[in-house]
């Protein structure tokens, strides 16, 4: 049973970095550098996990949430979020429009695998 | 002519009659446990053509006996009044329950001793081992079978060897 | 390190954001209200700021981040771009570009003038009304945190921590700065200790394991910080229906909790509605854990924070010993108790009080509920005509206490299995004085508890399967001591209840068999080379037969354990030991079965005996026309036709099933039309009446009250013995 995560964030080293973690770990990743980007590659191919960042041109991490949502395959999709800890108010929006969890930068590899395997079971 | 003059009507028994074509055959009802609709039934493969199957009768696995074909009549069809007289008979000294499929079920009557005579030699279809008896109500002839006889294991051994040996065509699931 | 290579990364990242920013900033000089531009800036600062933390840039995160907080002032409408403004954050940048990579720009950064521009981005701050502080007013305060240095653990609750710490302190901070001018820059610091200095940011209120990351210092299991002594909670963790559509998942949950310590999870079924009513994307159950871990409160709360929303989740403290869970709250509730739950304190209980019962009379206590069992399946089936939900519920409950009721009833049919090993070690000890082996017997699982009927057949052949290994694994003790090993082998036996079955296990610690002595003897009796070393079922086969080992071989044992619808598996370490391993229904009385069609009919094939279901189409058979055979993995299969052997009317569908079996020391397809499903039902037997038609073991009722009938895989293949052996060795 493999996992197809998306990662969409518009900064190449940390989309780098999680892409990295996740392929070592043996999850099949698939990335996104902004939100508009996120959207097309998920409904392409339907990923088993999205992981955002929060703050993307074109399209944010909040609206992606949102529209990932109401596609129908998606309703139950795991989906995480990449924030900072400046952003209660962002992260608490996030949650609203339907994020499973999320993530605070900065973060390390095994932080990250461990909360992923919260979300995957 | 009548076995004994001597009984008095309390020893009278009382029969379950049913019909395979024409002919009305009767059973001693203490010999019968139920009377079933047609079910669904569950061919055997490897099997006569006159054992129809199994039926499941309320959790048991119940064989079901086509009773024309083991008669050498043609094979039963499914009628509205078509349906099995569920019995227990005694094979290899085992008490077994065997369903015995019959075109319909007609009454229960009750023979005094007086009204059956021993069954004739020749003349009929059956072998005569399996006939208690005939019957007689009127001028109605009724055949008086004697139910364990007609299940006798040797005859159902052999037909199984037959099975097995021989190449058989076996119809589908009788269950429709 | 790894993150060596994404800090070069983060750098080429930056230094083109940085580049972008210039223009940005000149831009927006002209049109200062310009609020894609604002916005613009102020992701550019959010994303060099999130992503230099990630990679150890805290210098940096701590002068991006103040630049961050005035241009989301920007952003939110409180502050005017000023020319004062685009000047100090043009400032800002080219320091920031010496800070992330000194060596490319070949000049060191200004730490006075960083100093001086911190303190000014914080008095442009500083500017806003002070009654619309953003953070304070959008997050919730808590004041009253646990301090920042002994932080609790997984990565979102530290950051939690995190947050709300600068939720509650940062403002604060903020209200004196003007007041108090920071004696930090007085003098020209180091910028480690100028940024520890530094009130307020990230970096310096986050602990210090969460800055740069640094695999090879930090175990992994530090991610829960562990107190000195374990101690035992009871959890109960009801999700609300709605946890699926936020994308939980409780079993993540269940295994990270399982993870902290020793655990024990019980499903609460109770509010599980009938199927009838079941909305498949709610959540219906809940559970109760006990937990024996040396992870604090926090620890075990932070497993839960995703669904803190979403589920109620109570962790209390008890004192009770973790082992006598005896007064498990849920057990009396559950639905459901594990028999062995059931049998534990009926077994301590027991004393000598038992009772002789004659077998017929409970032969027909297991008739009466296999009755019951039936009558209750036509319920069910009648409340799901109705629709009844109702009915439905009531058919359920009586299904599970059918249910239980079969397998009470069954379980007073069982005996422990101690006595056949008792006699068993008298046997082995025999054995190996006559071969002159030295050898201890351990044995486990004395208890375990299987039908007597099946106790009764196994004793022949867990007898030879120690001979097997006597006479063929254990080496004399001269040469277990030139290799090493102790002196004395051990053999041990092993039973145990797994999965609904019965499982024994004969391993012993001698020397396995040689493969080079197998392909020798395979050649000598005229067989098929097995592979290089032949493991699994093609050890086993060559194993079972006939003629294979002086003292009786291995096809014997077979053929028992598949009579009793059991599995057998070798594992052969060759060197190493040797080891037998049995898998057994626990009662003759239910059978696992496969149910697949012919034609109208439905037939039952004992699920133990199947090891794989493949495709047969119709092009396939022709080129093997009348050969009967497949390749599965390289391996020739015979297959059997079963619609020519039950003389099944019609055509076959164009593409049949082939279900690969293991019947004795043959691996068969046998040709079904289809494959329906598993079922596992109580055996019927057929009776006088049809007690000698062949290929037939029995029959059962399924679901819809229909008989089928159970097949017997062992006579057909014995009837097929013929075509098998050549093919078998053709393999």
């Amino acid at each position: 049973m493999s996992h197809r995560v998306l990662i969409a964030d518009d900064s190449v080293s940390v989309r780098t970095m999680v892409a990295a973690t996740l392929r070592g770990a043996g999850y099949e990743v698939v990335e996104a550098i902004d939100g508009s980007d996120a959207l097309e590659k998920a409904t392409g191919c339907p990923p088993t996990l999205v992981i955002t960042d929060l703050n993307m041109p074109k399209i944010d991490g909040i609206e992606l949430i949102r529209r990932l949502r109401a596609e129908p395959g998606f309703r139950a999709t795991p989906i995480l979020m990449l924030t900072t800890e400046s952003q209660e108010a962002r992260k608490q929006e996030g949650r609203k429009a339907g994020a499973t969890g999320w993530i605070v930068k900065p973060f390390r590899p095994d932080q990250l695998l461990s909360v992923i395997k919260r979300v995957l079971g | 002519m009548a076995t004994t003059d001597s009984k008095t009507t309390s020893a009278s028994i009382q029969y379950l009659t049913f019909k395979l074509e024409d002919e009305v055959y009767a059973v001693d009802v203490a010999k019968v446990r139920e009377i079933l609709d047609f079910p669904p039934i569950t061919k055997v493969p490897r099997t006569p053509e006159f054992m129809r199957g199994v039926i499941n009768l309320r959790g048991s696995v119940v064989p079901v006996v086509d009773m024309r074909l083991k008669f050498g009549m043609s094979k039963t069809e499914k009628s509205v009044n078509t349906c099995i007289v569920v019995v227990e008979v005694q094979l290899e000294n085992e008490a077994t329950i065997i369903g015995a499929l019959a075109d319909s079920v007609q009454e229960v009557i009750e023979l005094e001793p007086g009204q059956i005579e021993p069954p004739p030699k020749i003349g009929s279809r059956l072998k005569v081992e399996f006939l208690k008896g005939m019957g007689k109500i009127g001028d109605r002839f009724l055949m008086i079978l004697d139910i364990d006889k007609v299940f006798t294991s040797d005859e159902i051994l052999m037909a199984q060897d037959m099975a097995a040996t021989g190449k058989q065509v076996l119809e589908a699931n009788a269950g429709a | 390190m790894a993150s060596n290579g994404f800090a070069g990364t983060f750098r080429e990242e930056a230094h083109e954001l940085l580049a972008n920013l210039e223009s940005l900033l000149l831009d927006l000089e002209k049109s200062p209200r310009d609020r894609d531009l604002i916005d613009q800036v102020f992701r550019t600062m959010h994303t060099i700021k999130g992503s230099g933390s990630m990679f150890g840039f805290d210098d940096v995160v701590a002068v991006v981040h103040e630049i961050e907080t005035v241009f989301d002032l920007v952003r939110a409408g409180r502050l005017e771009v000023s020319a004062d403004l685009i000047n100090r954050t043009l400032q800002a940048r080219d320091q920031i570009r010496l800070l992330i990579d000194p060596e490319r720009s070949g000049e060191a950064p200004n730490m006075a003038l960083i100093g001086q521009l911190i303190e000014e981005f914080r008095a442009f701050a500083g500017q806003q009304p002070p009654q619309k502080t953003p953070l304070s007013a959008t997050t919730p305060a808590s004041p009253t945190h646990p301090a920042p240095e002994s932080p609790d653990g997984s990565p979102a609750r530290r950051q939690e921590l995190a947050v709300e710490f600068l939720a509650g302190s940062v403002p604060e901070d903020r209200s004196t700065q003007g007041q108090k001018p920071p004696q930090v820059f007085s003098q020209p610091p180091s910028i480690e200790e100028s940024l520890s200095r530094l009130p307020g940011n990230g970096p310096s209120v986050a602990p210090p394991e969460v800055g740069p990351p640094d695999q090879s210092a930090e175990p992994k299991s530090s991610l829960a910080t562990p107190s000195s002594e374990p101690a035992i909670w009871s959890i109960r963790f009801a999700p609300g229906p709605e946890l699926f559509m936020t994308g939980n998942n409780p079993v993540g949950i269940l295994k990270e909790l399982a993870g902290l310590g020793e655990c024990e999870i019980r499903p609460d079924l109770r509010s599980l509605p009938a199927l009838e009513s079941l909305a498949p994307e709610s959540c219906h159950l809940a559970w109760d854990i006990l937990l024996r871990t040396t992870v604090d409160l926090n620890g075990i709360r932070d497993v839960f924070l995703f669904v803190e929303d979403h589920a109620r989740v109570e962790i209390t403290p008890t004192d009770a010993a973790f082992q006598e869970n005896t007064e498990f709250r849920n057990s009396r509730n559950s639905p459901r108790n594990s028999p062995e739950a059931a049998a534990a304190p009926r077994r301590q209980a027991e004393g000598r009080r038992d009772l002789r019962i004659s077998a017929e009379k409970l032969d027909r206590l297991v008739e009466l509920i296999g009755e019951l069992v039936t009558v209750q399946a036509r319920l069910s089936q009648v409340a799901a005509q109705r629709s009844d939900a109702e009915l439905t519920s009531l058919a359920e409950e009586l299904d599970r206490l059918s249910g239980d009721l079969r397998d009470s009833a069954l379980k007073i049919r069982m005996l422990p299995i101690g006595a056949t090993f008792e006699a068993l070690r008298e046997r082995i000890d025999e054995t190996a004085r006559h071969h002159h082996k030295d050898l201890r017997v351990v044995i486990h699982g004395t208890d375990t508890e299987l039908d007597k009927d099946v106790i009764e057949r196994l004793s022949a052949p867990l007898g030879q399967l120690v001979r097997l290994a006597v006479v063929h694994s254990l080496e004399p003790r001269a040469t277990r001591q030139s290799r090493g090993k102790p002196e004395r082998a051990t053999l041990s036996l092993t039973a145990k209840h797994f999965g609904g079955n019965l499982c024994i296990e004969v391993r012993d610690d001698g020397q396995g068999f040689d493969p080079a002595a197998l392909r020798a003897r395979a050649k000598e009796l005229g067989l098929a080379s097995p592979g290089e070393d032949p493991t699994g079922q093609e050890l086993l086969r060559l194993l079972c037969q006939p003629g294979f080992f002086a003292e009786g071989g291995l096809g014997v044992v077979k053929a028992v354990i598949d009579d009793l619808r059991g599995t057998l598996e070798i594992e052969n370490r060759p060197g190493l030991g040797l080891a037998f391993s049995l898998r057994l229904p626990l009662t003759l009385a239910i059978i696992e079965g496969l149910v697949v069609a012919l034609g109208t009919w439905h037939f039952v094939l004992p699920l133990a005996a199947v090891e794989e279901c493949i495709e047969l189409t119709r092009q396939e058979e022709a080129r093997t026309y009348r050969k009967n055979v497949v390749m599965v993995r390289d391996q020739i299969v015979p297959y059997i036709p079963l619609r020519e052997k039950f003389a099944v009317d019609g055509t076959p569908p164009a593409i049949q099933q082939i279900v690969i079996a293991s019947v004795g020391q043959h691996r068969v397809g046998f040709v079904v039309d289809q494959v329906i499903g598993e079922f596992q039902t109580v055996i019927k037997p057929l009776g006088n009446f049809y007690k000698n038609v062949k290929g037939i073991s029995g029959a059962t009722i399924l679901g819809d009250g229909s008989v089928a009938l159970i097949v017997d895989l062992t006579k057909i293949v014995q009837e097929e013995n013929h075509l098998l052996d050549p093919a078998q060795q053709g393999g």
